[in-house]
């Protein structure tokens, strides 16, 4: 290295007061709702190589380092001062953007005529166009429903604005002055951004700022090789599936197998399903390190050495498997829009691999699932439609080793704020009945699960539409650790006093007068047996009313007498319990593994792989089918007779 | 005698010591010293320094008309968590109001972070059938018995504090007064506060968490006050006690017993109120206020006039009270340098306080901290005494700091050297995002140094921040008491207006209430005043947006032909912020404010009487060699009272004085203004020494 240690420590603390200003300025000056109610936007300083060199941590989204700098940087074969470049599309950045409304920029920052580093940031962009308002449907099939796709132009060339880019963007969203106040706003974080870095050069000089660059992410991979060094080598491997309805009776499956070995980790994606026709597409280009890939790890990094550098440096030690044609790096021109989904499902898979290797350091599964909901309808006062975000909806965190979960958030979208109730009453004909934790959610455990939130909301006006995207958890279960217990599902339901109707997941809804809807979030799994668990504790639950007597009973084994526990009658209840041990993924899952079990469904994915795009999408509703109806007759159904079944009906179709 | 002397006394009740200040009304003159604090009995401190006033400087209770005292009671009971078992009385469907806050985690990115933990167990939360629309009709009413029986639950299970938050009780507090008064008669022991009491703003959640630390201190805070008051009388200082408060005013204690939530912040909100008074005696109206102590800066700004903030932080819990707008980084005097994992230096966040201390404080500290690194850079001639009567041992602070040259390679001069860069770094990294969220550039501010730390380290900051000078006020260890003694009574009101467009009528209600309710409160507070005056605000938004600028209006009253020129003041404030405005775009009013200020008579800021020619040199007493840049150099040594007006001192430079220890290094210059302040400056490049 050539930075001394002091001098590192000096750069990374002016790196990190960089990036926080930037984050700082984006703030202030955006407009979109997603910028101070879901903090969904980011900043970062980039080296010239295209890896992230600081990102913040105090404000905007975790999603920074891993981003494909080089991509973006590659786009143009040269800059000149005073540049800054625009695009939104996933495909033309290769993974940078991950879905449309993420207006990206970037600007090169020279000192003395060498660029010596990037500014990036990105808005989540209330609209850009599209089939609906927002952008964003479960429903789009391909990309150019889903709004204008900007590929890397230069927005700026030497400090001029081309006011033909800005017009042609304008045209086609539906908030263009919203999205010019983003995009100015986006402006201003990187002229901060390149007046900082500038002062810094002149300070301490260009070479030595250049030096502290290459040491701050070398510095960052060796601390991370040290943490992977210290994880026992081994192959790990996890499954979990998504249940969003794109037409397809099986539902989506995410496989990961883990291979640490020394001071390294492999993530090979093989298995994981193939790509959709609908907007939960994953596009990482097969980047190494892609930012929607590795939060869990870093995180896993942060937790273990809260000093570590936050920066790019960390992903180095990271390779990946990600196969082309499937979920987690789908072809060109697929739709994106709720690609978040699919993140969390990878984060919850990565999390059980590490609870494998290291399970006395891992929490359980989270929920895994997030849920803006959003109420929009027409104010009569203006004739004018309005939308605002209702609240959004997680689950619990789960149960970790000494600690219990976390109630009503967890560490996907553990950055999102929630919406004074009396605020979205003032600003919707809605009236909120309960928002709190829904008692007994919370998965029982040694260290028990974070508990669900209940929100409960009665519409006063006829013709309120509420949408809730992305919600998952109905059908399996966030898995339990070391014996506890799994998570609980998502519940939506229509007046749940009166005629209750279950909505299940809902793309839109339309909602009439004095229509209730109660939303109860799902939970992430317990951590160790929860019969092992201090009756103290149970106890503490008990009179907190997080779960009731009945449930420390059942659950737990502990028997409560007023406010007391009873030690006879729970040493008797505890004595007749068996222990539990392992990963509890749930009966919802081993039922559905009876009908599709794991072998067929990776020897399904790796036959359709095999085909050409186009085929596959067409085989594969029919060729499920007959699988399953081959299951059920006791045939074996291994890759030899799922590709002798393409064979055939590929030979009927061409006949 | 014809003319008897008149005295303002101002105390401190700090956590290690309790400071006085005492003026002379006549002429300013100003009388300073500290008292071991008394936590057990803080009003005993207070009883300790009045005794040493007439005991050594002759100067009797009755002869002092007018006392401040700032106290850290509530803070230190809220940071510690030891304030009253406090129960919840809350609208059914929001039990988990405190518990879940803003949902969003203290660090998304750790698997092992905790959420905050609320003051109320939930166990201690009722939840009570009532529920308000939000236009503040009713639509279930009140069930009182059922409430009242659930208090008394509560108190079955050993709570002695209550509070009360209600849906919409911003709107009408008609269900939250019912309950409150019913409560009160009933059940008379126990300590009742209702949030439209506390801060009737739109806002469950923030509402409800200032009304729960307002129960959570409140007992312990009226036992105290009633204590002072007893004390007072008996001594038989007369005057009215006046306590100050989180927005740079002050009120009778007799109301911060009843809403001792407007005093948490009101230590450092004295401060900045003395860095302000010295500002304007000087004719200077950009400052930051650099209040470097133990283990934190407390950072102010004054832009024109004092910035006030409705988004402060005490510990983790957000206070959208209007304060003074103070941020806290977290590097200190006290602060430790460790060697994380990786071996790389690390400073703070932990802090070795008051006790240990540092090492070289000799009192059992062993880890090396900034202020054993100044010593080791020789700021501290050898054997000199300091205020409190402490010496610092060198043996020590080398000892301490040589647990990391071995690991680092370093000399411990360089260690110490490698401590205040990296604690230089540290604040760097945290001011300039602060500055960044306000819209300021530092270059167009002085920075103010006080606190025993400030003027030790200001220069090294200001060297990296780029303001344009710095100041070292005369007496910089007192501004707290000084500023206290200049406060003036001031107090805040707030009305939630309804959503939608600005509504003409409501705006001239609201701001006609607040007006009302603004000038009730001046009039019964037990002191007169020179003048009253009025400020109205409006909380104002583009429509869509979720957070607001709060604009000032400038006149004291409202009236409906001044909406337009409301309007036009808000684009014009959002431009200059945020650099663009959208004149055409919808306007929204989400609250409107009022702030009443009683101005008390202010004693004159008393000039040097010693003067110099511009420009000359004052004498040194000392030379000593110091290291800077990792060079030894030598160093002029100045006692301080020997400076006069005019006074030109160039770097590298310590001055001394009782009270703190000014470090000039060698590429600044400076010169003492006729208020005995010390204004330094980076030397142009070329500019001799």
């Amino acid at each position: 290295m050539k930075t001394s240690p002091v001098q590192l420590e000096i750069f990374r603390n002016r790196f990190q007061a960089i990036v926080e200003e930037m984050a700082s300025v984006t703030l202030r000056t955006g407009f979109t709702v997603f910028v101070k109610e879901t903090s969904d936007f980011g900043a970062c300083l980039v080296a010239p190589s295209g890896e992230v060199l600081a990102a913040p941590t105090e404000t905007s989204v975790s999603l920074m380092v891993g981003l494909p700098g080089w991509e973006a940087i590659g786009a143009f074969d040269d800059y000149e001062d005073g540049d800054v470049c625009i695009a939104n599309d996933p495909d033309t950045t290769r993974g940078l953007s991950t879905h449309l409304p993420d207006i990206w920029v970037w600007r090169p920052i020279f000192v003395d005529g060498e660029i010596i580093a990037f500014a990036f940031n990105f808005i989540h962009s209330s609209d850009v166009g599209g089939r609906v308002p927002g952008s964003i449907t479960p429903v789009a099939t391909d990309v150019w429903q889903e709004g204008l796709r900007i590929p890397p132009l230069k927005l700026v060339r030497a400090g001029r604005i081309n006011d033909d880019i800005v017009k042609l963007i304008l045209t086609n969203c539906r908030i263009p002055d919203q999205n010019w106040g983003d995009i100015k706003a986006e402006l201003a974080s990187l002229a901060t951004a390149d007046r900082r870095v500038k002062e810094l050069a002149k300070r301490y000089g260009r070479d030595a700022v250049r030096h502290g660059i290459e040491d701050l992410l070398a510095s960052a991979e060796a601390r991370a090789r040290k943490i992977i060094a210290s994880i026992p080598d081994g192959r790990y491997s996890a499954s979990d599936y998504m249940e969003i309805g794109d037409g397809n009776a099986r539902p989506i499956r995410i496989a990961l197998t883990m291979e640490v070995r020394g001071d390294e980790i492999a993530l090979d994606f093989t298995g994981s399903d193939i790509q959709v026709k609908a907007a939960f597409n994953l596009p990482t280009y097969g980047q190494p390190g892609h930012y929607m890939l590795s939060l869990a790890i870093l995180n896993y990094f942060r937790t273990l050495d809260p000093e570590i550098p936050y920066n790019s440096g960390l992903t180095r030690p990271l390779s990946m498997v990600l196969p082309r044609g499937t979920i987690v790096n789908p072809d060109p021109g697929r739709a994106y829009g709720v690609r978040a989904a699919t993140f969390i499902r990878v984060m919850d898979c990565i999390m059980a691999c590490l609870g494998q290797a290291l399970p006395a350091v891992t929490p359980a599964n989270s929920a895994g699932a997030i849920a803006i909901i959003l109420v929009s309808n027409v104010d009569p006062g203006t004739g004018q439609r309005r939308i605002t975000v209702a609240q959004p909806l997680s689950g619990g965190s789960g149960g970790r080793p000494v600690q219990d979960g976390i109630d009503g958030t967890s560490f996907t979208g553990g950055w999102l704020r929630n919406v004074p109730n009396e605020v979205l009453e003032a600003e919707m004909p809605v009236l909120v009945e309960e928002y709190g934790y829904a008692t007994d959610s919370a998965a029982p455990g040694q260290r028990r699960g974070g508990a669900g939130i209940r929100f409960r909301m009665r519409n006063l006006q006829a013709g309120t539409v509420l949408t809730a995207r992305g919600l998952e958890r109905f059908r399996f279960n966030a898995w339990g650790a070391l014996g506890g217990a799994p998570g609980a599902n998502t519940r939506v339901t229509l007046n749940p006093g009166g005629e209750a109707k279950p909505l299940g997941q809902i793309d839109l809804v339309e909602l009439g007068r004095n229509d209730v809807v109660e939303f109860v979030s799902p939970t992430g799994g317990g951590y160790g047996d929860p019969f092992l668990r201090d009756p103290q504790h149970v106890l503490d639950d008990v009179l907190d009313a997080h779960i009731s007597a009945d449930a420390a009973r059942s659950g737990y084994g502990v028997a409560i007498d007023g406010n007391v526990v009873d030690a006879a009658a729970t040493g008797a209840l505890r004595s007749a319990h068996r222990p539990t041990s392992g990963t509890n993924k749930g009966d919802a899952r081993a039922d559905f593994e009876r009908q599709w079990p794991e072998t067929v469904q990776h020897d399904l994915i790796m036959a359709l792989l095999a085909l050409p795009s186009a085929v596959r999408d067409a085989v594969r509703a029919p060729l499920e089918a007959r699988i399953q109806a081959s299951l059920r007759a006791g045939e074996i159904c291994g890759r030899a007779e799922i590709d002798a079944m393409i064979a055939d009906m590929t030979h009927e179709a061409i006949q | 005698m014809t003319h008897r002397p008149r005295y303002r006394l101002g105390v401190d009740i700090g956590g290690t010591f309790t400071d006085l200040a005492v003026v002379e009304e006549d002429s300013g003159r100003l009388l300073t010293f500290k008292t071991p604090s008394v936590p057990a009995d803080p009003a005993r401190a207070v009883l300790n320094g009045i005794n040493i006033l007439s005991q050594e400087h002759g100067i009797a209770p009755h002869e002092i008309d007018y006392f401040v005292h700032g106290t850290t009671l509530g803070l230190n009971t809220l940071l510690q968590r030891n304030g009253a078992t406090t129960g919840l009385l809350v609208t059914r469907g929001f039990r988990d109001l405190l518990e879940i806050g803003r949902l969003r985690l203290p660090d998304p990115t750790n698997y092992y972070v905790e959420r905050i933990k609320p003051l109320v167990a939930r166990r201690h939360v009722r939840e009570i059938d009532e529920r308000l629309r939000v236009d503040g009709t009713i639509l279930t009413p009140l069930d009182l018995d059922a409430a009242t029986d659930a208090a008394r639950g509560l108190m079955a299970e050993g709570v002695t504090s209550v509070a009360i938050v209600l849906m919409h009780a911003y709107r009408n507090p008609v269900h939250e007064k019912l309950l409150a008064d019913h409560l009160r008669r009933e059940l008379p022991e126990l300590y009742v506060c209702a949030s439209h009491e506390v801060w009737p703003q739109q806002r469950e959640y923030e509402r409800g968490l200032v009304t729960a630390i307002n129960a959570f201190i409140g007992h312990r805070m009226r036992r105290y006050f009633d204590r002072l008051h007893d004390d007072m009388a008996e001594v038989g200082l007369k005057a009215t006690v006046l306590t100050t408060k989180s927005n740079g005013g002050i009120m009778a204690a007799a109301s911060a017993a009843r809403s001792p939530v407007e005093t948490l912040l009101s230590g450092p909100a004295s401060g900045a109120m003395g860095a302000l008074m010295t500002g304007l005696a000087s004719g200077n109206r950009k400052l930051i206020g650099f209040d470097m102590g133990g283990t934190s800066v407390d950072v102010a700004i004054i832009d024109g006039d004092m910035l006030y903030s409705t988004e402060s932080h005490i510990g983790d819990f957000p206070l959208i009270m209007p304060a003074v707008d103070i941020s806290s980084i977290g590097a200190g005097g006290g602060s430790i340098a460790w060697l994380d994992s990786a071996g790389i230096l690390k400073v703070g966040p932990q802090s070795a306080g008051a006790m240990p201390g540092p090492a070289s404080y000799g009192h059992g500290g062993d880890k090396p901290t900034v202020t054993d690194a100044y010593v080791r850079m020789g700021l501290y001639s050898p054997g000199r005494v300091l205020g409190g009567g402490l010496t610092l041992d060198h043996q020590r602070a080398e000892t301490a700091l040589a647990t990391l040259a071995g690991p680092l390679g370093l000399t411990t001069a360089e260690v110490a050297q490698s401590i205040l860069d990296v604690t230089t770094a540290n604040m760097f990294a945290q001011f300039m995002p602060l500055m960044a969220r306000k819209g300021l550039d530092p270059r167009d501010f002085r920075l103010l140094a006080y606190g025993g730390a400030g003027p030790q380290h200001a220069f090294l900051l200001a060297r990296e921040i780029g303001v344009e000078a710095v100041v070292v006020p005369a007496s910089p260890g007192t501004l707290c008491a000084q500023g206290s003694l200049a406060a003036d009574l001031r107090q805040d009101f707030i009305r939630t207006m309804p959503a939608g467009h600005p509504n003409a009528q409501a705006l001239v209600a609201g701001y006609d209430e607040l007006v009302v309710e603004a000038s009730q409160w001046l009039a019964n507070q037990p002191i007169a005043v020179l003048e009253k005056r009025i400020r109205l605000s409006a909380d104002m938004r583009y429509h869509g947006q979720s957070f607001d600028l709060t604009v000032p209006l400038d006149s004291d009253a409202f009236d409906p032909s001044g909406l337009p020129a409301l309007i036009e003041a808000f684009h014009a404030a959002y431009e200059r912020i945020y650099g663009f405005s959208d004149p055409a775009g919808a306007i929204e009013i989400t609250n409107v404010r009022v702030t009443v200020l009683g101005i008390t008579p202010k004693v004159p800021q008393p000039a040097l009487t010693r003067h110099a020619a511009p420009g000359s040199s004052p004498e040194a007493v000392r030379h000593l060699p110091i290291i800077e840049n990792g060079i030894t150099v030598q160093a002029a040594f100045y006692d301080r009272a020997t400076l006069a007006a005019g006074h030109r001192i160039d770097g590298p430079a310590v001055i001394e004085a009782p009270d703190t220890t000014i470090y000039l290094p060698g590429d600044f210059t400076a010169e003492i203004d006729a208020f005995g302040n010390l204004i330094g400056r980076l030397r142009a490049p070329g500019d001799e020494a």
